[in-house]
């Protein structure tokens, strides 16, 4: 994201406190909620694509063991940021337990939120989280599920 | 000073529970006049207070700033003086509050900012350390929110003007004995949105959340659609506090004339309209999030705050405040507050170059901020950043009167009891006009019709009295808070909602794509929605959803209630201009039909301007291919 004011204005006056806007990911060639010029779209080198809502993504960096983050470019161009996290909500984590206990979806780590209805895997590529949620949608048809993926961040206001 | 309502400090004084400690006297002078006044005919004056210690039932008189805390008490402040930027009325009305000893015991407040100082000589006396959370490493034996980057004095400036102390040193809070939590989020690496709305343990017993962040996002996000891990975690806050729900008061963003590192096309004869509405970032279509626009101490908008269909309520905010000792000259006053401690960190360290001086208290060294804040503890902020503090440190004195409140009752409350301010703001910023779509010049047609066709269109309509008789207004919301008001409806009430929150999945508007005729009002759509035997049959919020192949920055969209109510969810040349072309479940909502009949014929309007066959570096897009609605029913 382009700063337009100083960081020591930015401090002070708050409304002008993007200077936390910066906050890039690891990679060095893609910044989150950057947008992709046509030419540059067209020199991706994907490395996998998975559909997310009605989205395409294109992946472009997967995670690695010194960064847990993918990044992905949707269908407009825009540079986004998955922790390869599936969230299943809406039903009893009981029930997603009881789910897990039976059928492996190769999460690495699994919070569940007892008093929130929310169960949380963590994967270690995109690809497995999407996957996961294939499997795991006609075996919970009552539950969500959502593959956050963070096309910005979050900035003073 | 704001004459004491005597009604009130009656109610208030009825609703004091038994066996409590009586006041000593002392306190605001003009306070004691007028209670003394309340019971000098009485044969019985009892007057009891429910604090003890030095700082009972006293206003925040007794702490050295107070004369800078123009939003506590706008007629006794510095600024009262310079009419030029105060008006010295404004403020939150919250004295009455606590000259009758509420002032938050009991609340949990977790500020998620940039960190918070809680050694602060100020605000350690409030901190609970088991609500203390750093999203910079991935380890929490690192749970410290202190910021380690002199920059990074945002959510101590936050904390602040919710919760800081009565003391006699610096300032206080607005609700000066709640409790503080903080965690460390914004640019923080190992966020997990799960654990900081409510998931962990070190957030799950906060009553409220106090947000002053938000997503500028460079091109239309996607709503509902399976990607948000926001959306997931607030709709489950109605679970916490008992399934009573969380508190979630979140800023609307500053985004009104310009995004950062954007520059907004503004309307022609209009300068500017919102250069992005608020629901832009999509956590503020979720109906528990209380958006919050900020108003300055003229008591009108503040220029930077994003107007939006999905504002709540406005707070107290200020402006720029860079000139004077103070900031009394040049836009107007900023929000005294706490500041990371020390001369070498934080907002009052000293700036001397850009873009211009500040004010004298703010510049370390300088014989205004010596004599006033030698430790350079303190400083002030602007933006809705600080009017969302200022609500909820109001929402704090409302829980802390009555705990039983749920979600839905704090929205409720504090929309009942808003103050409809500026109600001629339209008039004065030559908005009450329509515009011509092609010329994007003002025409002397002062008529608030949308029609079909037409070429010119209303681009703001101000306040609106809906059909349910309650005033809205993109500008402000329902309204400014008013602390005041608000914890006495929270004193007598009774009747509590349903905190239980059900979304019905979105529904088509239209069954074959709408081709755009730019440069016009077109309905693109309309609904009926089938009556539902669980619901009121009162709306409580409007969702529309869009996709499809539109330069949707050229465009707004409209809607017009059964009842005839017509709300602006976005204007055209907005933030989105020439840089998107493909919009895929674009999300807007509105709050302006609160209360109305759900039931009859809904109108979805386009409002696009011409001029412009592109959109960016591609031929102007002409199709929308699916249009959806869903209504949320009030409880």
């Amino acid at each position: 994201m382009n700063i337009t004011f100083t960081k020591t204005f930015a401090s002070v006056v708050c409304i002008g406190g993007m200077v936390t806007a910066t906050a890039a990911f690891s990679a060095t060639d893609f910044v989150q909620g950057q947008m992709l010029s046509a030419a540059e779209r067209s020199a991706l080198k994907p490395q996998g694509t998975v559909t997310i809502g009605k989205h395409p993504l294109t992946i472009v960096k997967a995670s690695t063991a010194d960064s847990l983050d993918t990044v992905v470019v949707n269908s407009v161009g825009a540079v986004g940021i998955s922790k390869n996290v599936l969230l299943i909500s809406n039903v009893p984590t009981s029930k997603v337990k009881t789910v897990l206990q039976s059928m492996a979806v190769g999460s690495v780590s699994t919070t569940y939120y007892d008093h929130m209805d929310i169960s949380r895997l963590r994967f270690a590529s995109l690809q497995a989280a999407v996957s996961a949620r294939d499997s795991l949608s006609p075996v919970l048809p009552q539950a969500t599920f959502d593959v956050p993926v963070q096309y910005s961040v979050p900035t003073a206001k | 000073m704001r004459k004491i309502n005597l009604a009130k400090a009656i109610g208030a004084i009825g609703a004091a529970v038994a066996g409590l400690t009586a006041c000593g006297g002392g306190g605001d002078a003009n306070s004691t006049s007028a209670t003394s006044s309340i019971f000098d005919s009485s044969p019985t004056p009892v007057v009891v207070c429910p604090e003890t210690g030095p700082y009972a039932c006293k206003s925040g008189a007794t702490e050295p700033l107070y004369k800078l805390a123009w939003h506590l008490n706008a007629a006794k402040s510095f600024f009262a003086a310079f009419s030029e930027t105060s008006d010295g009325k404004t403020d939150i009305n919250v004295e009455s509050v606590h000259l009758q000893g509420i002032k938050g015991a009991g609340v949990k407040v977790l500020v998620l900012d940039d960190g918070m100082d809680i050694a602060h000589e100020d605000l350690a006396v409030n901190v609970d350390k088991t609500m203390l959370a750093n999203f910079n490493f991935a380890d929490f034996a690192h749970r410290d929110p202190t910021p380690t980057d002199v920059d990074a004095a945002h959510g101590t400036n936050v904390a602040g003007i919710i919760a800081g102390a009565q003391n006699g040193i610096g300032v206080m809070g607005i609700a000066p004995r709640a409790t503080l939590g903080a965690a460390a989020l914004i640019g923080g690496k190992y966020v997990n949105i799960i654990d900081a709305y409510g998931g962990a343990d070190w957030s799950k017993n906060a009553d409220i959340i106090s947000a002053s962040y938000g997503h500028d996002a460079k091109t239309p996000e996607q709503f509902d659609a399976g990607e948000s891990d926001d959306a997931v975690a607030l709709r489950k806050l109605p679970n916490l506090r008992g399934g009573k729900g969380l508190i979630f008061v979140k800023a609307a963003g500053n985004e009104f004339e310009q995004v950062v590192g954007k520059a907004c096309l503004g309307f022609g004869d209009l300068q500017p309209i919102s250069c992005q509405t608020t629901a832009d970032d999509t956590a503020h279509l979720e109906p528990v999030i209380i958006s919050t626009g900020a108003v300055n101490a003229k008591g009108i908008k503040a220029s930077y705050s994003s107007a939006g269909a999905v504002n709540w309520i406005s707070g107290l905010g200020g402006e720029y405040g860079r000139e004077g000792q103070y900031g009394e000259i040049g836009s107007g006053p900023m929000i005294v507050s706490t500041d990371l401690s020390g001369c070498t960190n934080g907002y009052s360290r000293g700036y001397s170059a850009v873009p211009s001086p500040q004010n004298q208290f703010l510049t370390a060294g300088g014989a205004t901020n010596v004599k006033d804040n030698p430790k350079c503890n303190y400083s002030q902020m602007n933006g809705t950043s600080a009017a969302t503090p200022t609500v909820s440190g109001v929402v704090a004195l409302m829980l802390s009167a009555n705990p039983k409140l749920t979600w839905r009752d704090v929205r409720e409350i504090l929309r009942a009891t808003a103050r409809h301010i500026d109600p001629t703001y339209v008039q004065r910023e030559s908005r009450n006009v329509k515009f011509d779509l092609t010329t994007a010049k003002a025409t002397t047609d002062s008529s608030s019709t949308l029609v079909d066709g037409d070429t010119t269109a209303r681009l703001d309509f101000g306040w609106v009295k809906n059909a349910a008789g309650y005033s809205f207004s993109n500008w402000y919301g329902f309204g400014l808070v008013d602390a005041a008001a608000a914890v006495k409806m929270a004193q007598s009430y009774t009747v509590y909602k349903d905190a239980t929150l059900t979304l019905d999945a979105f529904k088509a508007v239209n069954t074959t794509p709408v081709a755009i005729n730019y440069g016009h009002v077109q309905k693109i759509g309309s609904f009926t929605p089938a009556a539902s035997a669980t619901s009121s049959g009162k709306i409580d919020m409007l969702q529309l959803r869009l996709s499809g192949d539109v330069c949707v920055g050229r465009m707004g969209f409209y809607v017009k209630s059964p009842a005839g109510t017509v709300s602006v969810l976005s204007t055209p040349n907005n933030v989105y201009a020439d840089t998107s072309n493909q919009l895929t479940k674009y999300g807007l909502g509105s709050f302006a039909f609160y209360g109305e009949p759900m039931t009859g014929t809904w109108e979805v309007y386009a409002v696009s301007v011409d001029g412009n066959a592109h959109c960016g570096d591609k031929p102007r897009g002409t199709t929308l291919s699916n249009i959806e609605y869903r209504l949320i029913a009030a409880k």
